[in-house]
């Protein structure tokens, strides 16, 4: 059950209306129903795998609560960690470390090989078992209590609009919102059901027209260069851009409909001016728990290093970023690329500074917003490609055999879709300049008068529905 | 929040307007209530033009073939949709039901033969198989646009395809303005008509893969048909000379031979695709591979009729 699919649309209308009539109390108890029929909806067999999944981080954490012996908690600790972090393994990671091993025992003469397992990798597996990871750590340093409801614990891990991808949710954040009744709120919803419409725009007419051309590159490389690889390396970012930001908004509005905010997981990306501001703005909620849970206790830990200890700390996290989209070497090299550029930006801080300096400052922004974009374009030819030989081609093959014509290149079909869908990005990026600039805009929309405003509303909606398919999937989803 | 309930509702008024009319108008007859518009101008609108005439077909006829299942049927492409199923009830005094779909694959006019299996107690085919077709790179299917709406039920109302094919259908009730629903290639002036019966040579057979899977299933349906007492004639549609001096330039006669040897091989054939005086006259076809519908009246007549078939014509058992 997609976001942008009828039967959600007619899922989050039934719940509304449910949840609002019922009393207080039952309604943690009917968020989780809807969510668990959510996930039964996308496989029945799911239900049970994620209920065992989340009362086994339920009993961890009153476990840690409970127990009292240091080495006792410490080896509860542990074995919740191992458990987490093998089940997601096993899943997601056993066969890519089967076919590296295979790779290897090549080497021997008569040639052993591991057979693979045939795994159905759970929905949304890496999500709820970072948010799992993060609550029992945290429990361990003492920073938060457990949940000791049940209800409300499952929900954290399975409340359906963060299920299939996030945005990958703190238990701190999550459950004080649990703690007070949620009255029905007229700017809560319409704020939800804004935010659900806007991506759904963000999603369909964007990420979808653009999905297309860069599907048919990436399938068929070899069959490109010059123009239409250059294409592509600009309007595979703006096309994953919109798509997960667009999945994001429709999770963060269908959450605030019923009164719940999620962490946002975007902030104007591509107004960073460095790699490690981008990485602030983009895929925050992953990005700030690998800060939290990876890089800032390595650092403390291992201080004395003191630079050395940055760097490696950088790398770690960002392998685990890089690792954790998928098991396939390409997004290990995307990770350690995001490493360099921002141990890069670290050692060169105070010369780059200093150069800058020398330059006016609109045209040091401007240089480094384009820099930094440009970087990220690159390094995203390793999120698509099928694999490192893929992404080499595509970046050695960019200035090859380039043919300025405007027309005729074949891997845009859907011209129209496709300008169209650059258009309403341009839209799209200076709103985003303006609320990059301080203008809330949103606050703008919402003091014109009805009329406009519905006006606009339906203005959104047509497009959507001019230009959905009915089978579109998200990228995130995969992960 | 009864408030609110009422402030959505009439925010969702436009949303209720636009189901409404797609309801009234019903342009496939899929929800069977209002009959605002009569079929025939709703097959025309369907088949005005070259997009809409392959999805139309293919969900207005298996809806209509699932309402009333007919025991003899048509199956085939554009070449024999022009085929009227009253013209062969006037030959045979029997029903039929022409399952020719603009644009169909192999794959699709296989989909429909299994469909119609299912759905009927079949007792006569006529499999009208094309060359052109018969290509592996000619693979995919056009079911899913029948198939979506039979699981799916909703998407007709959400579908923006057909809220374009209700307004044409109520554009042109209105103003039976031609030009609605002449838009498909067999409209084209006779100069764009060259050029894309060249374009669809190159279509065709530029890429040409001799497709065993589609041979395979024809076993399979032949098999069927004997095992069910299916009476299963196939047949070869005439094609403009054009095609045979293509298939001669690209050395493709091998595989025509072969595709048709196989056809042959496995029922009743009747094959038009032979060296005939209609054949070589260009103002016979439409493009290179649709006779005209006088040609095709002329087919109907010889096949299910009591005209004798012309010498020419290759009538075959195996």
């Amino acid at each position: 059950m997609l976001f942008n699919s009828f039967y959600y649309f007619l899922l989050l209308g039934v719940l509304f209306v449910l949840y609002y009539s019922i009393n207080q109390r039952y309604r943690n108890v009917l968020l989780l129903i809807a969510s668990l029929f959510f996930i039964g909806y996308i496989a029945p067999r799911l239900i049970v795998f994620t209920l065992l999944f989340t009362l086994i981080n339920y009993f961890i954490g009153i476990g840690l609560d409970v127990i009292k012996t240091k080495k006792n908690r410490k080896r509860l600790f542990w074995t919740g960690i191992f458990l987490d972090i093998g089940i997601l393994a096993f899943y997601k990671y056993i066969n890519f470390i089967f076919e590296n091993i295979n790779f290897l025992l090549e080497l021997f003469p008569n040639k052993p090989e591991i057979p693979y397992l045939s795994l159905v990798i759970p929905v949304g597996i890496s999500y709820y078992t970072f948010q799992a990871l993060g609550y029992i750590i945290r429990i361990n340093r003492g920073a938060e209590k457990p949940e000791h409801n049940f209800i409300k614990f499952a929900l954290f891990l399975t409340f359906f609009p963060k299920f299939l991808s996030g945005p990958v949710e703190r238990s701190n954040h999550f459950f004080p919102q649990l703690a007070h009744d949620i009255h029905f709120d007229k700017e809560n919803i319409n704020a939800g059901a804004r935010l659900f419409v806007w991506g759904l725009f963000k999603k369909v007419v964007i990420g979808n027209n653009l999905a297309a051309p860069v599907l048919l590159v990436y399938d068929d490389i070899h069959q490109y260069t010059g123009i239409p690889l250059l294409t592509i390396l600009f309007v595979q970012t703006i096309h994953l851009y919109c798509d997960f930001s667009g999945y994001t908004d429709m999770a963060l509005g269908s959450a605030r409909i019923f009164g719940i905010k999620l962490i946002d997981n975007f902030n104007r990306p591509f107004f960073a001016r460095n790699v490690g501001e981008f990485w602030r703005r983009w895929h925050i909620s992953l990005s700030s728990w690998c800060n939290d849970f990876i890089f800032s206790p390595f650092i403390v830990k291992y201080r004395k290093m003191g630079q050395k200890a940055a760097i490696i700390g950088i790398f770690l996290t960002f392998f685990v970023i890089g690792i954790w989209h998928g098991a396939n070497w390409t997004f290990v090299v995307l990770g350690i690329l995001q490493g360099i550029a921002i141990s890069y930006e670290f050692y060169t801080k105070r010369k780059r500074l200093q150069i800058a300096s020398k330059f006016p400052s609109g045209f040091v922004t401007f240089t480094s917003r384009a820099i930094t974009f440009i970087f990220f374009c690159f390094t995203l030819v390793f999120f698509n490609a099928k694999n490192i030989g893929d992404a080499i081609y595509f970046i050695t093959h960019l200035f090859s055999n380039i043919e300025i014509q405007l027309t005729g290149h074949k891997f845009i079909y859907e011209k129209f879709n496709f300008i169209f869908a650059m258009a309403a990005f341009s839209i799209l990026l200076m709103i985003e300049y303006m609320q990059e600039k301080g203008v809330d805009m949103l606050k703008l929309f919402s003091k014109q008068p009805r009329l406009i405003r519905w006006l606009g509303y339906y203005i959104l909606i047509i497009m959507v529905y001019y230009f959905s398919s009915g089978d579109d999937t998200f990228v995130y989803l995969q992960f | 929040m009864k408030k609110y309930l009422y402030k959505g509702f009439y925010f969702t008024i436009p949303f209720l307007i636009l189901f409404g009319f797609i309801l009234v108008i019903d342009p496939y007859n899929f929800v069977n209530i209002f009959h605002v518009i009569d079929s025939e101008n709703k097959q025309m609108v369907m088949n005005r033009n070259d997009e809409s005439g392959p999805r139309g077909n293919m969900l207005w006829k298996i809806l209509h073939y699932k309402r009333k299942p007919v025991n003899n049927i048509l199956i085939g492409d554009s070449q024999c949709r022009l085929i009227s199923e009253d013209s062969l009830k006037k030959y045979t005094h029997e029903e039929w039901f022409n399952f020719c779909i603009p644009g169909a694959s192999y794959e699709t006019m296989f989909d429909n033969f299994w469909f119609a299996a299912k759905h009927g107690k079949l007792q006569k085919v006529v499999f009208e198989v094309s060359f052109m077709n018969f290509n592996k790179n000619r693979s995919y299917s056009l079911s899913h646009f029948a198939r979506d709406f039979m699981k799916k039920p909703y998407l007709y109302f959400t579908k923006k395809e057909i809220l374009y094919d209700s307004w044409a259908n109520l554009l042109y009730a209105l103003t039976k303005d031609e030009r609605i629903v002449q838009n498909s290639h067999e409209f084209a002036p006779e100069e764009d008509m060259n050029v894309l019966a060249d374009k669809r040579l190159e279509l065709f057979f530029g890429n040409y893969i001799y497709p065993d899977q589609f041979s395979q299933e024809l076993v399979k349906i032949t098999n069927y048909c004997h095992q069910n007492n299916i009476q299963l004639v196939f047949l070869i549609m005439p094609t403009y000379m054009e095609v045979h001096h293509y298939l001669q330039e690209k050395g493709l006669i091998p595989m025509h031979q072969k595709f048709k040897a196989e056809i042959k091989g496995l029922s009743e054939t009747i094959d038009y695709d032979v060296d005939l005086e209609v054949s070589k006259k260009r103002e016979n076809f439409i493009d290179y591979f649709h006779p005209r519908p006088p040609i095709l009246n002329r087919i109907a007549r010889e096949v299910w009729g009591n005209l004798p078939l012309p010498e020419e014509v290759e009538h075959t058992y195996p």
